[in-house]
């Protein structure tokens, strides 16, 4: 096949050539086309097979606005081939037909299936026995072919990126309307951004002899400062944010002001057999003849109601095509257009309009007639014509998803036979199509208006160029009118299938069954048909669909009423909503070395964090018979300061802080005023008017909120910093973390002058810590806090000195062990959001008497007078048979209590753990029955520490 | 949900940026009774409507601010941080105080 | 001080120890290429090899540099006293919104009664013992606390500065929006950030020092799609700000 003569305003380059394979073949075209026209040139008629019956389906819009064109590229399905540019080099597959698009052995859905298949026939079919359903969708997955998804990627191999842009205006949509809006609020000084979903700027424009225009605007709107993006279709409008999804990257667009300028959609007609290749709209024949220099077809007969039809005929006339015959539905136009059309000897045949195409393949004639108000040829009307192309033209809706996003109601014009968005929310303007101005002249002005207007709610200009755009639209005469097509034109008794959505295959008869059935509204028959819920989003059949059901509920259309299509509005790959992928992972400074040391990390809350070093007893073992050290910088930990800072810790925690001597230490319980546990930690008094709070690692963040909330209510004399981040923390611990510490430090370690829950600054290597003896883990232990910029350097320094002595560096897990050998709870592990102080052995850290109201003491009071319902209390098993966290306490055969935490510990020769059980269930050296599943322990109730319990070790 | 809302102290910002802290409850300024208490810690209005309520910005400042918000529509209609009360109470809801005085008009 | 502990300059030789004050991620940094060297106490990356070529970057596209070394002392105090302590010390008072430079220093207003005063390692230990000393002659109360090791700086500079954070923020960067000298708290890759504007193209992040490692991965994967680098603070002017002239004003 060739091209035509080179016209004026076509989009390829012929000196520049490319190649690429389509299903193995060699298609060659220019730069410039799309996968479909460099197709179309070398004569490829039929671009995919139907979603459910196969049908052999061409191309209709040249603008994506059905599944037809859906093609495979290398390894992304689902790639329009009307709209995606030919790239040099790619492999293209055809989607949805086996063994090729020619021969589809599925057809056989469409020619014996037809009667069987109706709508709901999946639902009502697959769904016994349930059983058999991963079968059947096998199965069906590989009927509906919907192209080939690789099954893993490698992290960013393919790169989605995120770009956020911030202006004054938005302008959606880059036809006339669109551009002018862009020039009018960029010329009154605003920041303007616009974005188009075409290759181009101009929309329609471009196709209907006026690209100069169209390049000439553009070429205004970027001289004005506009930022113009092409081929970045808006997929939605969420709160103001428009997403906008370009190459590989989703710009957010957060503007004060939106243009919407979105334009309209051609419809098509409903008649039989109406979705053979060769049926095209109006702007698919034009866009290929005037952006890719393709004869659409050699014969064409052109079906419209008004007169984008008839423009249309006489462009493919001009361009050598020859029309047969020009049907339209008015029974009395007269105008230029008409004019020109009989003075160019085509037939125009008023009144009539295609009831039936012909065809197997692609479509080879159709019959034109006269139809009753039913849509019904009349008897005696039919003629039929040989043709290879069918233009039609059903009037078209606009494109006003976005502004029925934004809030927007849609309201039926019986003017202009379409839905148009009405009361938009403040700040959107609709221009152009999308505002049912239509013609050139009123979609430029109406761009003029709405850009101004919009520039002018953001303090530019003085709202003259606002009101002079609107003196000039008022001014403009009325539209040509267009005629009401009906629901579904037909020869009387005709049988061929008649699609109202051509993604999803649903047929007049389908709808008509769904409303038979029940589903009578058009969210339900949506629903039910999946009508305008395939790729396209109904652009081409949320009309058709309305319109069917309309007649066959006997409601007029605007009773009817139409769905709002959901976002994305254009179809993009998942991963575009993605973007860039985002996961703040915090880490000690020591991270670097712990790797080195082959820790394994994990996560731990928003923090990665070694686990262990590979042998989790043996760290363990270290602590109790040597040295071991953890990093345990993540802990939280916050600088109270102020004269008022003990007295504000002691409102915070449910014991008394203020009275705490400089350099002790004391643990603390965070609560709520509903008595419920919220966070513990250990609280030191560094200086007279200073502390240094510390919190559990994933409470950091929370606790600083709760603090600083209460200190906005009570306006006291208190500064609290956020400190975590800046100081990493070392807790070095075992029999011989003393002698280990006096070979780094000149300072007093002895029992005496540094005692149990002790907090002295001293420096260690020479760098100044603040050190603490705190006894998490069981055994004298020092947690040393110092600034981050030292973290490695001091943890190397406590490795070398402490190697003589056989230390270990120890993972999260042995310290897992460890503390629960100490019976030391895990608020979040061994507590929810339910336990109190009192239920979880903790009653000892109340102080209901402390002079002044403290977070939960009401709730703790009450608590304290009614008993305990539950008790956290710990338990053993012989043995290493070790219980499941999570696992069920039973009594008398009912759940009663659940397994918090449980361990092996190897020091004890015995399976630890804690649990809530009833209150009354919860003696010393009770005994307990814990269930997971078919399995069933018995354990024994330990109160207190299962190792040294009275502390000798820790304060030795 | 995306709507933004402006920090008295930084400006306007997405609303991912703050943390939530809810409407706007009045501590108890003495020992409450049961029913009180009940209520403070556990009942809220769940208005649908207008309600002042916190908002921390967590990614910025880290102040504490109220708001009064359209619950339906997430239109913020203004923000501010508090007017600091006496040191013993959180504090005031002029949004719970119109309620005491049985006015219906902030929904 | 009270609170000596959370200052590394206060690390000093002791005996056989001689502690080294380094940025957390010294190690992505030296598998990026960075040489490292001491500077003022520090150990730092000073180049990534190619000083001219970071310097280009700079110039051209943009240049990202890890800055922990920077002094970043806290003020705390009500909005009257930090006025008058931040004139007293630097004879100007810190605006909201709008850093400013004075006492070789960068005075941050995050809010009314919290300054960060951002200064080079060899100054930050005498700026702090300057604002220690006009806070203990008020009688109101006045934090000053070191966060050098709690905040990590990044400088990130050149005519693609901008458009390298639109990659990972949402904040509202247009110079109409953001002036020269501009300070904005706010979320950066989805974590609490503080950013300054020192200089047309030039732009000083600031974020919790833990994050360090992700950011770095972050804005490097962010610049390097628009041909920007890692450079290092060879390649940058004092404070990890633009060099002179090296940018459009």
């Amino acid at each position: 096949m060739s091209r035509l003569d080179p016209q004026p305003a076509e989009r390829i380059d012929r000196s520049k050539k490319l190649k690429f394979k389509f299903d193995g073949k060699t298609v060659s075209g220019f730069e410039g086309d799309t996968i479909a026209s460099a197709l179309y040139a070398q004569g490829q008629r039929i671009f995919s097979r139907s979603f459910k019956y196969h049908r052999p389906r061409g191309i209709v819009s040249a603008s994506g606005w059905t599944a037809n064109s859906l093609v495979q590229d290398g390894e992304w399905p689902g790639i329009r081939a009307t709209t995606e540019r030919a790239q040099e080099g790619t492999e293209i597959k055809h989607m949805n037909a086996w063994p090729s698009l020619n021969f589809d052995v599925m057809r056989a859905s469409d020619i014996f299936g037809g009667p069987f298949m109706p709508a709901g026939f999946y639902y009502k079919t697959f769904i016994w026995p349930r059983s058999a359903w991963p079968l059947y969708e096998k199965v069906l997955r590989n009927a509906a072919g919907l192209g080939v998804l690789k099954k893993s990627q490698a992290h960013r191999e393919w790169r989605t990126d995120y770009r956020r842009r911030h202006c004054d205006v938005l302008v959606i949509g880059g036809g006339i309307a669109g551009l002018s809006a862009a020039i009018a609020a960029a010329r009154e000084g605003a920041d303007v951004v616009l974005v188009d979903e075409d290759i181009e700027p101009g929309g329609q424009l471009l196709w209907q002899g006026k690209h100069e225009q169209a390049r000439a605007l553009a070429d205004e709107a970027k001289a004005a400062g506009v930022e113009i993006m092409s081929s970045a279709p808006a997929l939605g409008y969420f709160d103001g944010m428009v997403p906008v999804w370009q190459g590989s990257t989703l710009h957010q667009i957060r503007a004060q002001r939106h243009v919407a300028a979105t334009g309209s959609i051609e419809q098509p007609l409903v008649f039989p057999n109406n979705d053979l290749p060769g049926v095209m709209l109006s702007t698919g024949a034009l866009k290929l003849a005037a952006l890719y220099a393709l004869k659409p077809g050699d014969d064409a007969v052109v079906a419209t109601t008004g007169d984008r039809g008839l423009e249309a005929a006489l462009a493919l006339h001009a361009v050598g095509v020859n029309v047969v015959a020009v049907a339209d539905l008015m029974v009395n136009r007269s105008n230029e257009l008409t004019a020109a059309i009989e003075s160019a000897g085509i037939q125009l045949l008023r009144g009539m309009t295609v009831v039936e195409a012909t065809g197997n393949k692609h479509i080879k004639g159709c019959t034109l007639a006269e139809i009753d108000a039913k849509g019904v040829a009349k008897a005696g009307t039919e003629e039929r014509f040989d043709c290879d192309l069918l233009v039609v033209s059903g009037g078209t809706v606009p494109a006003s998803s976005l502004m029925l996003q934004a809030g927007a109601k849609a309201k039926f014009n019986s003017q202009t036979n379409c839905f148009l968005p009405e009361d938009p929310p403040p700040g959107i303007h609709p221009a152009g199509a999308v505002a049912g101005k239509e013609e050139l002249d009123a979609a430029a002005l109406s761009g003029t208006l709405a850009g101004a207007r919009a520039a002018q709610e953001c303090e530019f200009g003085d709202g003259s160029a606002a009101s002079a755009a609107a003196a000039a639209l008022d001014a403009l005469p009325a539209p040509s009118p267009s005629a009401p097509s009906p629901a579904y034109q037909r020869t009387a008794g005709s049988k061929g299938k008649a699609f109202l959505d051509l993604d999803e295959d649903v047929t007049t008869k389908d709808m008509k069954y769904a409303i038979e059935e029940g589903y009578d509204s058009i969210e339900l028959s949506k629903r039910y048909t999946t009508v305008t819920m395939g790729p396209s989003q109904g652009r081409v059949s949320q009309l058709p669909s309305v319109r069917m059901v309309a007649e066959q509920t006997g409601l007029s259309i605007d009773e009817t009423g139409i769905t709002t299509a959901r976002p994305p509005w254009s179809s993009v790959p998942l991963g575009a909503w993605a973007g860039r992928p985002f996961t703040p992972a915090k880490r000690s400074a020591i991270h670097a070395r712990q790797r080195e040391l082959n820790a394994h990390v994990k996560w731990a809350g928003d923090w990665r964090r070694a686990y262990d070093y590979g042998d989790v007893r043996a760290e363990a073992a270290a602590v109790h018979n040597a040295v071991g050290m953890i990093d345990v910088s993540t802990l939280g930990k916050m600088i109270v300061g102020g004269p008022e800072a003990g007295q504000f810790l002691d409102r915070m925690y449910t014991n008394r802080l203020s009275d705490l001597k400089v350099g002790r230490i004391r643990y603390g319980v965070l609560g709520n005023d509903a008595g419920r546990i919220t966070d513990d930690g250990t609280v030191c008094r560094v200086s007279e008017e200073s502390f240094l709070v510390t919190t559990t690692s994933s409470g950091a963040d929370a606790v600083e909120r709760w603090f600083t909330w209460w200190l906005a209510a009570w306006e006291m004399d208190v500064h609290v910093t956020d400190v975590t981040q800046g100081l990493c923390a070392i807790n070095v611990a075992g029999p011989k973390a003393r002698d280990l510490l006096g070979k780094l430090t000149d300072a007093e370690l002895s029992n005496e002058g540094f005692g149990y829950l002790d907090g002295h600054q001293i420096q260690i290597a020479g760098v100044q810590c603040l050190a603490m003896r705190i006894g998490f883990v069981g055994e004298l232990g020092y947690e040393i806090h110092y600034p981050a910029a030292c973290g490695q350097y001091l943890w190397d320094q406590i490795l070398e000195a402490g190697a003589e002595y056989g230390i270990k560096p120890f993972g999260l897990e042995p310290q897992r062990i460890l503390r629960l050998e100490k019976a030391h709870i895990i608020v979040g592990q061994d507590t929810d959001s339910e336990s109190n102080a009192y239920e979880s052995q903790m009653g000892w850290i109340v102080k209901l008497d402390k002079e002044e109201d403290f977070m939960g003491k009401w709730a703790l009071e009450r608590a304290n007078e009614r008993g305990m319902v539950n008790t956290l209390v710990g338990f053993k098993i012989d043995g290493d048979d070790v219980p499941i966290e999570g696992s069920a306490i039973v009594i008398d055969g009912q759940p009663a209590g659940r397994v918090t935490s449980a361990r092996y510990s190897e020091l004890l020769g015995q399976s630890i753990g804690l649990a809530w059980v009833p209150a009354d269930h919860g003696q010393d050296g009770g005994s307990l029955q814990i269930k997971y599943g078919a399995k069933s322990q018995t354990a024994t109730i330990v109160h207190g520490a299962f190792y040294d319990p009275d502390q000798e070790r820790l304060r030795s | 949900m995306s709507f933004l809302l402006n920090c008295p102290i930084c400006g306007t910002r997405e609303v991912t940026d703050f943390a939530f802290g809810g409407e706007i409850v009045v501590r108890p300024q003495s020992r409450p009774g049961e029913r009180e208490l009940n209520a403070y810690n556990y009942f809220r209005a769940n208005t649908d409507g207008v309600q002042r309520e916190w908002w921390w910005h967590r990614a910025g400042c880290r102040t504490w601010f109220q708001a009064e918000r359209n619950t339906s529509t997430n239109e913020v209609l203004w923000t501010a941080v508090p007017e600091i009360t006496d040191a013993t109470q959180a504090p005031v809801s002029p949004v719970a105080e119109a309620r005491a005085a049985g006015g219906e008009e902030l929904r | 001080m009270s609170l000596e502990f959370l200052s590394a300059d206060r690390a000093q030789p002791q005996g056989a120890f001689t502690p080294l004050l380094q940025s957390n991620i010294e190690a992505e940094l030296v598998a990026a290429g960075a040489q490292i060297e001491e500077r003022d106490g520090w150990r730092v990356a000073a180049s990534f090899g190619d000083t001219i070529a970071e310097k280009r970057a700079c110039a051209e596209s943009v240049g990202v540099a890890e800055l922990s070394s920077l002094g970043i002392t806290e003020l705390l105090a009500a909005p009257a006293v930090i006025e008058a302590i931040t004139t007293e010390v630097a004879g100007t008072a810190a605006k909201l919104g709008i850093a400013v430079f004075a006492a070789d220093a960068w005075w941050c207003t995050v809010k009314p009664d919290r300054v960060l005063a951002i200064t080079s390692p060899a100054d930050t230990a005498a700026l702090r013992e300057r604002l220690q000393a006009a806070a203990a002659s008020r009688s109101e109360l006045v934090s000053v606390t070191d966060l050098t090791s709690t905040l990590t700086s990044f400088s990130v500079s050149g005519p693609l500065a901008r458009d390298t954070f639109a990659r990972i923020t949402a904040l509202d960067l247009r110079a109409r929006e953001f002036p020269l000298h501009g300070f904005l708290p706010g979320s950066i890759g989805r974590v609490p950030g503080l950013l300054l504007r020192q200089g047309a193209d030039s732009f000083l992040h600031l974020f919790g020092a833990a994050s360090a490692q992700y950011m770095w991965e972050s804005v490097i994967d962010a610049a390097a799609e628009l041909g920007g680098r890692a450079v290092g603070i060879d390649a940058l002017g004092p404070l990890g700000g633009a060099v002179e002239g090296a940018t459009n004003a």
